[in-house]
């Protein structure tokens, strides 16, 4: 019943293990039968009349004056003339330059963690995985075995909840890891980015009993450090819940 | 923009506005705000410089991100308390399939609003978009089995909401001659 009043109106899946077997069982079932009928028949109608609202007649119109409006983006990974350019530029210049002031230049620290973690996920990440899964000790056991090696950890509150599974990618050169996590209670998904404490040579992250709150574009966040990870946590619940979950201590 | 990136983003929009004003509005209830989600929506597409490079994952980055704007804009304003339904569930009358006759969109919408927010918006991706649970899960970024839970629980409020209004609706006293102007 579950299962079938969550298949939206129209023709039933067909690559959906589950829905056959409860279409199966509905049809041995003339109680459970009827209720089917009676609930398809409701949601065909609601779609319809849902469908039927029109946007107001100027939107479109606006929408597309507003994109004509829009400077260019910079596209990605892309090799253009100017592209190259500015990178023989640059490397002129990091060649030019005295050492000290690279070493303060390529700086590292939680702020540029937090700033750049938020930007991935607000823009860059496409909401993939490169192992879903649910349970985060799987998910800890995965990155353990992979090349990178990575030890995750996560706070008591949040190790037990539902994951939707490990990304990796990389930040300024070295591996990072997201886990996002869905905490008992909550509606909204925290996000978990880490990368291997050597690559904040001079952050004053702190432990895991002062995280540090901040606000980064649309996210709340906390960053800390744990063994031998730097992690930030990002979230759309508000600064009050993130800290909540994540002050929670170990049973 | 080139000319044939921004005769892309044109048809991106001519194609996606609709179905993203029709989730704004089953979210916030009012035109203007819907309006003004669907086009922060499309900005925040067009000023992302190309992130999303597979153009199967747009759409589902569309509705993603104007939900998260929903989300982050609008919740605090939420308009409706929240209910237990499972206290009230089993007590009060539904709509049935066949009352839906005298139910027309403004009505169904207006109904749709009064669903508490955490129901909403998979009721509205399930009655708009006609996507699976899975789907919805994605882009609402919840998991599945809470999908399932929601979309069981927000439809049993919604037929109640639905009851209720047709139930004032035959309460009211309509003139002979007259019930051309009410809902029959």
């Amino acid at each position: 019943m579950f299962i079938l009043g969550a298949c939206p109106p129209g023709p039933w899946p067909t690559d959906d293990a589950q829905v056959a077997e409860a279409l199966a069982f509905a049809e041995s079932d003339p109680g459970l039968q009827a209720w089917l009928v009676e609930t398809r028949s409701f949601d065909a109608a609601m779609a319809g009349r849902l469908r039927s609202i029109e946007p107001p007649a100027d939107l479109l119109d606006s929408i597309l004056a507003g994109r004509r409006a829009t400077p260019a983006p910079v596209p990605r990974r892309r090799w253009t003339t100017r592209t190259v350019l500015a990178l023989a530029a640059t490397i002129a210049l990091v060649i030019a330059v005295p050492a000290a002031w690279i070493s303060f230049s390529q700086k590292t620290d939680a702020a540029a963690l937090r700033k750049d973690a938020a930007t991935f996920l607000s823009e860059k990440w496409e909401h993939d995985f490169d192992y879903p899964e649910s349970s985060f000790p799987k998910i800890q056991e995965w990155a353990a075995q992979q090349s990178f090696h990575a030890r995750l950890d996560a706070p008591a509150a949040l190790a037990k909840s539902r994951t939707y599974g490990c990304k990796v990618f990389k930040w300024r050169g070295h591996t990072a890891t997201l886990v996002c996590f869905v905490p008992e209670g909550q509606s909204q998904v925290v996000h978990i980015i880490s990368v291997d404490r050597s690559a904040l040579p001079t952050d004053g992250t702190a432990s895991p009993d002062q995280r540090q709150l901040a606000k980064a574009g649309e996210w709340n966040t906390a960053s800390w450090h744990q063994g031998a990870r730097s992690y930030v946590a990002l979230t759309q619940l508000t600064p009050e819940t993130l800290s909540r979950i994540l002050a929670v201590k170990s049973l | 923009m080139s000319a044939a990136a921004g005769n892309d983003a044109d048809s991106l929009v001519v194609e996606f506005y609709a179905p993203l004003y029709r989730f704004a509005f089953s979210l916030c209830g009012s035109q203007a705000p819907a309006s003004d989600l669907t086009q922060e929506t499309f900005y925040r597409y067009l000023t992302s410089g190309g992130a999303i490079r597979d153009p199967s994952k747009v759409k589902g980055w569309l509705f993603t991100t104007l939900y998260r704007e929903f989300l982050r804009s609008y919740r605090r304003n939420a308009r409706f308390p929240h209910l237990e339904l499972e206290e009230v569930e089993s007590d009060l009358p539904k709509v049935e399939a066949a009352d839906m006759e005298q139910i027309d969109g403004q009505l169904a919408m207006d109904a749709l609003q009064e669903v508490d927010e955490v129901y909403r918006g998979p009721l509205s991706l399930f009655y708009l978009e006609s996507l699976s649970y899975t789907e919805i899960a994605a882009m609402l970024e919840i998991p599945v089995g809470t999908v399932m839970s929601r979309l069981s629980r927000g439809r049993s409020h919604l037929r109640q909401i639905l009851k209720n209004r047709l139930s004032a609706e035959d309460r009211k006293v309509i003139p002979l001659g007259n019930r051309t102007s009410g809902r029959s």
